[in-house]
């Protein structure tokens, strides 16, 4: 469905000795057909960033985009924005990415108006089609964004997303800010929906239980790299990293100094000298490491 | 065990042009010392409105009525001078959003101070001197050179950190948390609890805010929960994660990711006209017709429940 190949992203800063800070540093990572991959790590790791380049609303600095067979990175605007359609994000703040002195059928009803698709009728059944398809009631539409809750933003943000029936959608921390309960309600529609509509998502979160149980595939995300991914990595993790994450083992420091070897050499428990020189990710059975422990050498 | 803080029948009301909005409506706990009390439920459900009265912070316009007894003596009674002895001296308060908290054009040093200044009667110079070895503890490294530092230089999980740090300086008795662990990641959490399992140690009282359950397992001897201003249970914390009696209870555990992450049906209740009788009965899997009437508090084996499935 959507694959990204040897993905980068350096923000620099500084005018004149340029600094580089890489947000992400080579990954692949592919996300097939009506599947939930779910992308797990720190903040800071990089999660959000990835999310963004697959989209295309940050430009990686190397590497390629494939979705439906089109490289995005060569694409010009216009023909981008046309493929936007196919291709949505659910942010972790509702109330941000809501125009707050729009009503929220206003706010439903914009991708059919950028992509000129319906006429205003047509626009009011699918707006209200759309609403009661994420659960709410048609009252809301008159409402601004102020006067409903984060539950109930995060549905009408779901609502414009999957307006024009696209076939991939970054969820970044959709439940993040939100409580248990609510989280179970909105997590529950996605799911349902995605059965309906057959999407593919890119589930981003730092709750590894939400991530068990959500995704097909898990990816961990360590300093900007995936450092283990395949399915069933929480139940048995391989990579050092994840066992920590998992709090199997304790990381020996606590500064985490990124060093050019493994990235994740200062904290490694089970760290030697040939973590020095960076690893390269393995396959075995339908797994991928990045970590020496299960390089052949 | 001494109780250090008695709550006892406590109503916070709102009073809007057309509207009241019943954010604490009849509420009565208490906490005793060195121990910690989670106070959970949803967000509206009161539990940060209930931990701002305690220590007066609401605008003046709030219609209070209980009484909140601290070491005996009723806090809603006291004058502003007085309240000023106890609140930051006696009970500290660690605000729920840790990038607000902190004045940006202070270094974080001085800031962290204050309280001791002014409660302890020491100078500045001594009070920051104090601070470092303050920050040292809370694994601010290196502490002599963060004491000079802003709080744009700290990274968020290093702010909650500080304001932990100003909180306990003046070696309170009780320390009230609002949501300690609200949008911080996995491995962050694992470090707040770390540091307010230190903080217990120094037989403190705790009273956390939260609706993170997982955080309320690892912390707290007992659990409150609240639902639309009330109490509807009060639970120790063992017996709360293995088998909670109140069905909102049991709801919100079902909730959880790692239990099957099932919804609660329905909506929560509105503040202004909350339903009739018990407050959870519209979404409740076990209502019966008596549950229009209001259920009284219920103990069984020293747990409190607000349900008439105990009567």
């Amino acid at each position: 469905m959507i694959k990204g190949i040897n993905l980068s992203k350096i923000y620099e800063s500084g005018f004149i000795s340029k600094k580089g800070i890489v947000a992400v540093d080579g990954v692949d990572i592919e996300i097939r057909e009506q599947e939930t991959l779910a992308l797990v790590g720190e903040s800071g790791s990089g999660k959000s960033t990835l999310g963004r380049i697959l989209l295309l609303l940050t430009k990686p600095t190397s590497g390629k985009v494939i979705f439906d067979r089109v490289d995005l990175t060569r694409l010009r605007n216009r023909k981008l924005r046309d493929l936007r359609r196919k291709m949505q994000i659910i942010p972790q703040h509702p109330e941000d990415a809501l125009d707050p002195r729009w009503k929220l059928y206003d706010s439903i009803a914009e991708p059919f108006r950028i992509h000129k698709i319906a006429g205003k009728d047509d626009e009011e059944e699918t707006v209200h089609k759309l609403i009661e398809l994420v659960g709410l009631d048609q009252e809301l539409l008159r409402r601004y964004p102020h006067e409903v809750s984060g539950g109930e933003l995060q549905r009408v943000v779901i609502a414009r997303a999957i307006a024009l029936n696209p076939k991939f959608i970054v969820c970044d921390e959709p439940t993040s800010m939100l409580d248990v309960s609510v989280q179970a309600s909105v997590v529950n529609l996605l799911m349902d929906l995605q059965r309906k509509l057959s999407m593919s998502y890119l589930f981003i979160t730092h709750d590894l239980e939400l991530a068990d149980i959500v995704a097909d595939r898990i990816a961990v995300m360590y300093a900007g790299q995936i450092v283990e991914e395949g399915i069933g990595v929480l139940k048995d993790p391989l990579h050092p990293y994840t066992q920590t994450l998992l709090g199997i083992t304790t990381p020996i420091s606590r500064e985490a100094i990124t060093p050019r070897g493994c990235k994740f050499y200062n904290l490694c428990p089970e760290r030697s000298s040939k973590c020095l020189n960076a690893p390269k990710t393995v396959e075995m059975s339908g797994r991928r490491v990045k970590c020496h422990l299960y390089m052949e050498h | 065990m001494d109780e250090v803080l008695v709550v006892k029948d406590l109503h916070v009301h709102f009073v809007l042009e057309n509207m009241t909005v019943k954010a604490v409506d009849g509420v009565s706990f208490h906490v005793s010392e060195g121990e910690a009390l989670a106070l959970i439920g949803e967000s509206g459900s009161g539990k940060s409105v209930l931990g701002m009265t305690i220590l007066r912070l609401l605008p003046e316009n709030v219609r209070v009525n209980g009484k909140i007894l601290f070491n005996g003596s009723n806090l809603l009674d006291l004058s502003e001078e007085g309240l000023r002895e106890i609140r930051g001296k006696e009970i500290a308060w660690v605000p729920q959003n840790p990038a607000t908290s902190l004045n940006p054009v202070m270094k974080v040093g001085i800031q962290v101070a204050e309280p001791m200044e002014i409660h302890l009667r020491i100078d500045r110079k001594s009070a920051v001197q104090r601070v470092a070895n303050l920050l040292k503890f809370f694994d601010i490294n290196p502490p002599e050179k963060r004491v000079n530092e802003y709080p744009h230089q700290y990274s968020g999980g290093m702010k909650q950190r500080a304001l932990v740090a100003m909180g306990t300086s003046t070696k309170p008795k009780l320390i009230i948390a609002d949501e300690p662990t609200k949008g911080i990641d996995m491995t962050k959490k694992v470090s707040i609890v770390e540091l307010f399992r230190k903080i217990k140690k120094n037989e403190l009282s705790l009273l956390l805010i939260t609706h993170d359950l997982p955080f309320a397992e690892k912390l707290a001897d007992r659990i409150a929960v609240m639902y639309c201003g009330q109490i509807v249970e009060v639970c120790n914390v063992k017996k709360f994660f293995k088998s909670p009696l109140h069905p909102y209870s049991k709801a919100l555990l079902n909730s959880l990711p790692s239990r099957g992450l099932k919804p609660i049906k329905g909506n929560p209740p509105s503040m202004v006209n909350p339903p009739k009788g018990c407050k959870f009965h519209p979404r409740c899997e076990y209502m019966s017709g008596r549950c229009l009437e209001e259920p009284q508090m219920f103990e069984i084996d020293g747990n409190l429940v607000r349900c008439w499935l105990y009567d």
